[in-house]
């Protein structure tokens, strides 16, 4: 079975997030980036399908920072191929970036069972990777999927989605099909700081050029801004009664009961 | 033409509370752009939904077996057709598990602008401006879309549902199925209902959380009650909650249990201890009562009460039961 | 006579690395069983180091480096102390066992997973930015000199690390730490923002690749600035100082900031003016005693008593199990994030325990100097509903509440 997986970097939360002057773009200099977590996923979910069906996994990426780290970390899980498309663009929306996958996916003329990629990031401001591709390609889309049942030689898969509160649907697709990952079978492994060192000596990560994309996106950014905070919890004083009174309007303005 | 659309979703026969929210944005987004707004319902045998999306001026109806349950592929392919059909002016859908993907596809395939990841919409000067939350919600953007139609896709828990809860008979325009419905690749199976020793706490909307204020195992039944009142709720704990063994480890939130985003999380009694901290902080609404002012909760917390957690829970539970 | 089974590679792996001559006297043991008697875990494990050396005799070593055994293994030295073939177990043969399970375990419980991944990451367990290392200088009221923005050369490179960084408590003690420097007139500066994880707890679980590259980040970092010594507030980073840098060619001059304060007592003695009536007792860590007395002609067990009677008010009591019997506080190894792996294995905190001992030795006070431990041992009073009875408190906070605080600086 031929799985291609589909990883990109997202700006790392952890760190606070700053605005450039523009007003329309995040400041990406003093920013780190970090994979997709739901990306993760996929990675670990084509992995274990390999290992339980055989097969080939290559991992996709849009050149990014740290990207690399993570590529060969796929590689170190057990990623056959590590490719990334260079483009020299810094910054771009979903939809920009899987018009540039999609023909580089095109140019490696390999034919794919499976197309695996995190069902969302946190910055799809205009569009998720997975639908967008398929759109491209007409081919099927799955999102949310929690498990893959392939059946190579029926050519057709099964993909069981989570629909919330413990329910889930399962759906039955021919192959080749896009299926947005929101959970792998199993949590992400752990990979071992050496054996990625080891891949980073032994693997190397082909690169595709492209030219930059035409802006995919047909939204504008008007501005990107902080949330208001106030520091810290707005007190609510006075007699029990007084204090529970408030809390429910809280409550019903926020539609909670 | 012209009309403001939202998609109604729904599931085992029933309508989903993430409509009725978009029922009530769409209702104020026709309000402010004097156009008539109309629910799209696709499904098999689903006539009698129609009734239930009644805060609708209409109903735009597709019925075929292939669109019995959502199915990311035949209801874009229906979606699309509906969308040819009538140019409504933009489609507001839920950013909901089941319809994830939809709107980018759409988008993709006929070439639309798509909002993403809103959490709002407002009106300027009659164009529709959306409100998008990005980055776990450290970064809210403002965006404006480049043609038309516009598809918008809005996060669950920013409008009220209660409001679009009326039933009543609109019209129902009815429209053919496509032949390209046919082509579909993807088929429903079935829902399979997850078998559960215990609840998932990451996907209730309402988390009772009791820390070591609640002093005893059997003080929990207060934090229980209020759970029973909210819908899709369930009683949690910190640590030594769980370290005591007075709820199991299904139970725990914090570093080394669950991490939960619920759209509350009320706090009763818990100081706010760094790791517990990281499990819920990104909670929608968080509520905090615990005696000590000081608590760290108070820092994350939206709202905090400083006071005894047993003199108000009993007033709160019975306000909410009315 | 039957066929022999072929030698797995894991098994040859680990023979060949028997064949250096501190690995044949892992070979000459006699079986007496000390270890697993003096081990804190060793009723929950199911191969203890008698037991692996049996296996390993055997020619069944994968079996143990397919249990989950050694997940429960500290690094507490308390074996290798006690072995009366003076065999290095904590030294040698785990690390070594530990490094192939390690290699080969399918699922790593999650809390440790992620501590890995945020150490590699963000240069710290939590997952806290590293740029908010440095935060707690802003509630100093003593100046702390960042060496990034002055880079002129200092006498001490004071190492804070991790939990004594970011964690409340830990930062409590960091601000006391700061205040004796400034009395004592120490000259010393920190790493701040560029300050990550010194490389504990990756070597002893055997994630050396982690450690590695911690170390090799941390001597960059070092090779930039010009400085005497380094005082560290991290006991678990000591050790590695002590235990894992030698090989990198690191020798600098390497103190802990509880017996270094200890070398100052004469000048320090003058500030002890409140008195402080508490009955302390002190748990001797795992790092400043048994591991460090691996690598160090002594072990610290009276620094901390002497600074503790220098404090007027204090009385001293001992608790059954200390000096080189102390019980670990359940932290090292990796410990630190397992505890729900342990409790979910039906295992007794270390910690209560220690706690418990504490409150039968008569004391108020709980003092500590390993930067986990303020934590755990908390942790600990609170689930044992002892709050009324016990406080815990590190040392370096005693000597500061002693000497007035934020008030007579």
């Amino acid at each position: 079975m031929k799985i291609l997986v589909l990883i990109k970097m997202v700006l790392d939360t952890v760190e606070e997030i700053k605005i450039d002057p523009s007003g329309k773009k995040v400041d990406t200099d003093a920013a780190r980036f970090i994979l997709n977590d739901v990306d993760n996923h996929a990675v670990e979910e084509a992995i274990l399908l390999k290992e339980k069906y055989g097969g080939h996994v290559t991992v996709l990426a849009v050149d990014a920072p740290e990207i690399d780290d993570a590529l060969f970390t796929a590689a170190a899980k057990g990623a056959d191929r590590i490719i990334k498309v260079t483009t020299g663009m810094e910054q771009m929306s979903t939809q920009t970036m899987a018009k540039l996958l999609h023909s580089a996916i095109q140019n490696m003329n390999t034919q794919f069972d499976l197309i695996l990629t995190g069902v969302q990031a946190s910055d799809d401001i205009d569009g998720e990777i997975g639908p967008s591709l398929a759109a491209q390609f007409n081919l099927p889309y799955i999102g949310m999927a929690v498990k893959v049942l392939p059946d190579p030689q029926g050519r057709s898969t099964e993909v069981v989605t989570e629909l919330g509160g413990g329910l889930y649907a399962s759906y039955r697709s021919s192959l080749p099909v896009i299926v947005g990952i929101s959970a792998a079978e199993k949590p992400p492994r752990y990979v071992p700081i050496m054996k990625v060192r080891m891949a980073m000596k032994s693997k190397k990560i082909e690169t595709i050029p492209a030219p930059a994309p035409p802006p995919g996106s047909k939204i504008d950014v008007l501005k990107l801004y902080k949330p208001v905070v106030t520091g810290g919890a707005a007190m609510i004083t006075g007699t029990p009664e007084q204090i529970a009174d408030n809390l429910v309007k809280i409550f019903r303005d926020r539609g909670l009961s | 033409m012209d009309e403001i659309f939202i998609l109604a979703e729904h599931i085992k026969g029933k309508i989903t509370d993430t409509t009725y929210e978009i029922l009530t944005l769409g209702r104020e987004i026709s309000a402010k752009m004097n156009r008539p707004l109309k629910a799209v319902l696709l499904g098999k045998g689903v006539g009698n939904l129609a009734m239930d999306l009644g805060y609708a001026d209409g109903v735009v109806m597709m019925e075929h077996d292939l669109l019995a349950n959502v199915n990311i592929q035949t209801w874009s392919i229906a979606l699309m057709h509906i969308i040819k059909e009538k140019k409504p002016e933009m489609v507001i859908m839920g950013s909901t598990n089941s319809l994830m993907g939809l709107g980018s596809y759409i988008a993709e395939k006929m070439g639309l602008p798509y909002m993403n990841l809103c959490k709002g919409l407002r009106v300027e000067d009659q164009q529709v401006v959306g409100n998008a939350i990005l980055y776990g919600g450290k970064i809210e953007a403002d965006v404006r879309p480049c043609a038309k139609p516009i598809l918008v896709s809005v996060r669950p828990g920013n409008y009220p549902g209660d409001p679009a809860r009326t039933r009543r008979e609109v019209p129902v325009e009815c429209v053919t199925p496509p032949d390209t419905l046919m082509e579909a690749k993807i088929n429903f199976k079935e829902f399979i209902q997850a078998e559960r020793k215990d609840i998932d706490i990451t996907q209730c909307d309402v988390l009772v959380a009791v820390g070591r204020g609640i002093q005893n195992k059997e003080n929990i039944v207060h934090a229980e009650t209020l759970a029973k009142i909210f819908k899709n709720a369930a009683v949690v704990g910190s640590r030594p909650i769980i370290d005591q063994e007075w709820l199991p480890l299904t139970r725990l939130v914090g570093r080394s249990g669950m991490s939960v985003r619920p759209k509350l999380y009320l706090a009763l009694g818990i100081s706010g201890a760094p790791e517990h901290m990281e499990g819920m902080k990104g909670a929608q609404l968080i509520v905090a009562i615990n005696k000590d002012k000081k608590a760290p909760i108070f820092r994350i917390a939206h709202y905090g009460v400083a006071e005894d957690l047993f003199k108000v829970i009993p007033k709160l539970a019975e306000r909410l039961k009315k | 006579m039957m066929d022999e089974q072929p030698k797995s590679t894991v098994q040859e792996d680990i023979e060949r690395l028997f064949l250096l001559p501190e690995g044949q006297r892992v070979l000459s043991c006699i079986q007496c069983g000390t270890c697993a008697g003096t081990c804190p875990h060793g009723e929950y494990m199911e191969y203890t180091p008698r037991k692996i050396i049996a296996m390993l005799r055997a020619g069944q070593i994968d079996e143990v480096i397919n249990s989950k055994s050694m997940l429960k293994c500290l690094s507490c030295y308390a074996c290798q102390l006690k072995c009366p073939r003076g065999i290095k177990l904590t030294d040698v043969l785990l690390p070594i066992i530990k490094g192939k399970v390690f290699e080969s375990i399918v699922e790593m419980p999650p809390d440790l997973q992620r501590s890995f991944e945020n150490t590699l990451r963000y240069g710290n367990p939590m997952g806290e930015s590293p740029k908010k290392r440095a935060e707690w200088t802003k509630n100093s009221k003593v100046p702390v000199r960042i060496l990034k923005e002055n880079p002129a050369p200092v006498d001490v490179l004071w190492i804070v690390e991790c939990y004594p960084s970011y964690h409340p408590r830990g930062i409590d003690v960091t601000l006391a730490t700061a205040r004796t420097f400034h009395r004592l007139g120490i000259d010393f500066a920190i790493l701040g923002e560029e300050e990550r994880c010194i490389g504990d707890c990756a070597g002893y679980f055997g994630e050396f690749g982690l450690q590695e590259a911690l170390i090799e980040y941390s001597l960059n970092i070092f090779r930039k600035y010009k400085f005497n010594r380094i005082v560290t507030s991290g006991s678990h980073a000591f050790n590695t100082f002590q235990r894992w840098y030698p090989r990198y060619d690191f020798n600098i001059p390497v103190h802990h900031a509880m017996p270094f304060i200890a070398t100052y007592i004469d000048r320090l003695k003058p500030f002890l003016k409140k008195p402080l009536n508490y009955t302390v007792t002190y748990h001797d860590p795992c790092c400043l005693g048994r591991c460090v007395g691996v690598s160090l002609p002594e072990c610290f067990y009276h620094q901390p008593r002497i600074l503790l009677s220098s404090i007027p008010g204090i009385k001293v009591v001992e608790m059954v199990h200390h000096r080189e019997n102390s019980i670990c506080c359940g932290g090292g190894g990796g410990g630190m994030w397992l505890d729900t792996y342990f409790k979910a294995e039906g295992m007794e905190r270390l910690s209560e325990r220690v706690v418990k001992e504490a409150v039968a030795a008569g004391a108020d006070v709980l003092a500590v100097s390993c930067d986990y431990e303020i934590s755990r041992f908390e942790d600990a009073v609170k689930v044992l509903g002892l709050e009324e009875k016990i406080k815990v408190k590190d040392i370096m906070e005693l000597i500061d509440e002693s000497a007035g605080g934020d008030e007579t600086l």
